[in-house]
């Protein structure tokens, strides 16, 4: 009995400190996920592509975020430039956690149910993809999370969270540093599914505080292949506002009105 | 008609102010850093908007086997939208001015492509004007697209609106529980629109179908068409009705539509009877189709389908096309880990009380043949497509192509636009016809020697 008792010791000192910063990198994470947490969002944004000749070609959209009943509806308007303008896309959350999506092409006058985004896709030929523009971490139920380290990172201190996915899909593995202060996320490297090989680095320019919350005011998404990379604005945020469901409709995305 | 167009486009172009649909302007200020806890509402800015292209294209015809041989036509020209977005109305004109059709007469339906008026009521609107609207499921191809005419005149385009006319009519959309209602009206008969040219380019009966008409109408006949009084006549309204509803991963609808065949007919008969004189007229028929959409990870599932009860119902009548039923299975696939999208589909139709013949030339069935393929009861079609955009968009190729299974004629539509800035495009695309084998009534083989190259650049405001 003493024998198993001692045993248990020993597996406890040998396995404590792992799950110690196993726990904390999920902590560390689900603080990341609540900060940024809010029952509706509006997003005014602007898009940068940046060749590797520093050549930029912008694009401006605009997009609002509403969670009712724990189910989350997004619509997304391109306002520019011209050849997309007035481009609309609708995703609703069904019960079963998948996406319905609904695009509607101005050219074409209607709109059109379309297969879920596939989350590795392109988003208007930037460096982010659908998934990345949905969240560029994973939730504590969607990744392994551990503390690998902390380090100070533009004059910052910051945890280094790796994070790996239960189910690969878009990448194999990714590397956080989240900031002490305000738990967003500084820089975040995405590796290729041999989860080695360094596919983009995001680097977060420019936080702020704004109405007693954080906020990431402008990030850069570089692919490291091709050094092409992709500078996001938030022009305006606006977070817990009142709206109107009507905008989540394939009604809205078909007249541009609220009916 | 130039004369007045041109210079009101450019009033209002000089005058108006420049708005159309600005984004949430509810809910975002001029673009500073803000926050704000204020409801947003749904209010809309009101106002003018401006937009469209200026462009230029040449397009070389010849049999691809003699490229020496080209004749050019030069395309593009000025293509502009203007709206108005009011409180509970909106409005819109699009107005086209091509360069193609300098030399011959301006016809309204080609400058004023299309026209709308649109009030809003609590969840629903009414649009009003020369519309061009898309009914059905499929990814461009249709069988129960019922609410505006073909127009064959350039041919086939790889553009499913550029072949629609816009037709008058009145759509009533409303949307109850998670259903949408669609009621159609429109209150006059426009046919579908063809090279009336025997020479034409895109004449549209073969080589065999001419020599039979030749036969038939040996004793050359006086035809009678109807005029466009006649077509304009209450008694040649159309309307229908269309229910669509999402369930899960699925999206289904239902159509009715009581209107016409949109090809002319003709009564040989009476060439026995009357002072030797054709008159050309149109079936009355109406469509019980439905339409369904199912999703699933990247495929889309797609499918159309549907019964035309013509006023012949029993099919003996001469000048009246018969009952036919219309079939459309399609898949879509997103290809993973790209933004390619690939799709297939298959149609096609099957003409009920159809003798396939030999027939005499005073037959039912020659008319039924004019709507069928080969003198087939049936016609079925493949249609393939895949856009492929390249270097973040920069560039896109498309390519397309159709298949007609019984009489084995194709056309392929590949084309490749260069995004070369955000608001200018260079696009070459090409148009090849032709079928495989010798013999072949298609009407891709008649159009052989149309295969095309054209070239083009536009610029977007």
């Amino acid at each position: 009995m003493k024998r198993i008792k001692q045993l248990f010791i020993i597996i406890a000192l040998i396995t404590l400190p792992a799950m110690a910063f196993a726990n904390t990198g999920t902590e560390i994470m689900q603080r990341v996920q609540d900060v940024q947490k809010a029952d509706s969002s509006a997003m005014d944004i602007r898009l940068g592509l940046i060749e590797s000749n520093g050549e930029v070609r912008e694009r401006r959209i605009q997009t609002l975020t509403l969670t009712e009943n724990g189910l989350t509806n997004t619509i997304t308007v391109f306002l520019s430039p011209a050849s997309v303008k007035n481009t609309r896309f609708l995703t609703r959350q069904r019960n079963d956690g998948t996406d319905d999506q609904w695009i509607y092409l101005p050219a074409l006058g209607r709109v059109k149910r379309i297969a879920a985004s596939e989350g590795s896709g392109s988003f208007m030929g930037s460096d982010f993809s659908y998934s990345d523009m949905a969240s560029t971490t994973y939730d504590t139920d969607e990744a392994n999370h551990t503390l690998i380290r902390e380090e100070t990172i533009n004059n910052r201190n910051a945890y280094v969270i790796e994070s790996i996915p239960f189910t690969t899909s878009d990448y194999g593995k990714t590397v956080i540093w989240v900031d002490k202060e305000t738990y967003l996320p500084l820089k975040v490297e995405f590796y290729e599914k041999d989860e080695t090989t360094l596919l983009k680095r995001l680097i977060t320019d420019d936080i702020a505080f704004t109405d007693g919350r954080w906020i990431t005011k402008s990030i850069t998404m570089t692919t490291i292949a091709t050094n092409h990379s992709t500078r996001i604005e938030i022009l305006q945020a606006k977070y817990n506002i009142p709206m109107n469901s009507g905008y989540f409709t394939t009604s809205f995305l078909e007249t541009g009105r609220v009916l | 008609m130039k004369r007045f167009i041109l210079p009101l486009i450019l009033l209002l172009s000089l005058t108006l102010p420049l708005y159309a649909f600005d984004g949430f302007t509810d809910i975002f200020d001029d673009p500073v850093e803000t926050t704000t806890t204020e409801p947003v509402t749904g209010e809309t800015s009101t106002g003018f908007g401006i937009s469209g292209t200026v462009g230029f294209s040449f397009e070389a015809f010849s049999d691809i086997a003699k490229p020496l041989e080209a004749q050019i036509d030069i395309g593009g020209g000025l293509n502009i939208d203007l709206s108005w977005r009011g409180s509970i109305v909106d409005a819109s004109v699009n107005l086209s001015l091509n360069p193609s059709l300098q030399d011959e007469t301006l016809e309204w339906i080609d400058v004023f492509t299309g026209l709308s008026i649109t009030t809003y009521f609590e969840g629903g609107r009414i649009e009003v004007g020369r519309l061009k609207k898309e009914w059905g499921s499929g990814d461009g191809v249709h069988v129960v697209d019922v609410l505006n005419a073909p127009d064959y005149r350039n041919g086939i385009v790889d553009d499913t609106l550029a072949m629609k006319v816009a037709e008058p009519m009145l759509l009533t959309t409303a949307l109850v529980k998670g259903t949408t209602f669609e009621i159609a009206f429109k209150p006059m008969l426009i046919p579908m629109l063809s090279e009336e040219d025997p020479n034409g380019r895109w004449f549209m009966l073969s080589d065999k179908q001419q020599a039979d008409m030749a036969t038939m109408f040996a004793s050359n006949p006086d035809i009678d068409t109807p005029t466009k009084e006649d077509l304009s006549k209450l008694s040649k309204a159309q309307y229908g009705a269309r229910v669509t509803r999402t369930m899960g991963p699925f999206d289904l609808g239902l159509i009715y539509y009581n209107g016409y065949y949109y090809e002319p007919t003709y009564d040989l008969s009476a060439l026995m009877t009357t002072a030797n004189t054709v008159t050309i007229d149109f079936t009355r028929v109406q469509l019980f189709g439905a339409e369904g959409t199912f999703i699933t990870g990247p495929l889309t599932f797609m499918a159309e389908g549907g019964f035309w009860l013509s006023e012949d119902m029993k099919g003996t009548e001469m000048g009246k096309y018969n009952n036919k039923w219309v079939y459309l299975a399609g898949v879509g696939l997103l290809i993973p880990g790209t933004s390619t999208y690939a799709t297939l589909t298959y149609n096609g139709h099957y003409i009920m009380d159809f003798d396939e013949g030999p027939y005499a030339a005073m037959d039912a069935d020659n008319l039924q043949a004019a709507q069928s393929s080969a003198g087939k009861r049936y016609m079925n079609t493949l249609t393939a497509a895949m856009e492929i955009p390249l270097a973040r968009d920069t560039v896109v190729i498309r390519l397309a192509g159709t298949y007609q299974i019984e009489t084995h004629g194709y056309a392929l539509l590949p084309s490749v636009t260069w995004n070369i800035a955000d608001d200018l495009a260079f696009k070459a695309n090409a148009r090849i016809f032709g079928s495989i084998g010798t013999g072949s009534e298609s009407i891709f083989e008649t159009w052989k020697d149309n295969d095309a190259l054209k070239l083009g650049i536009s610029y977007l405001f």
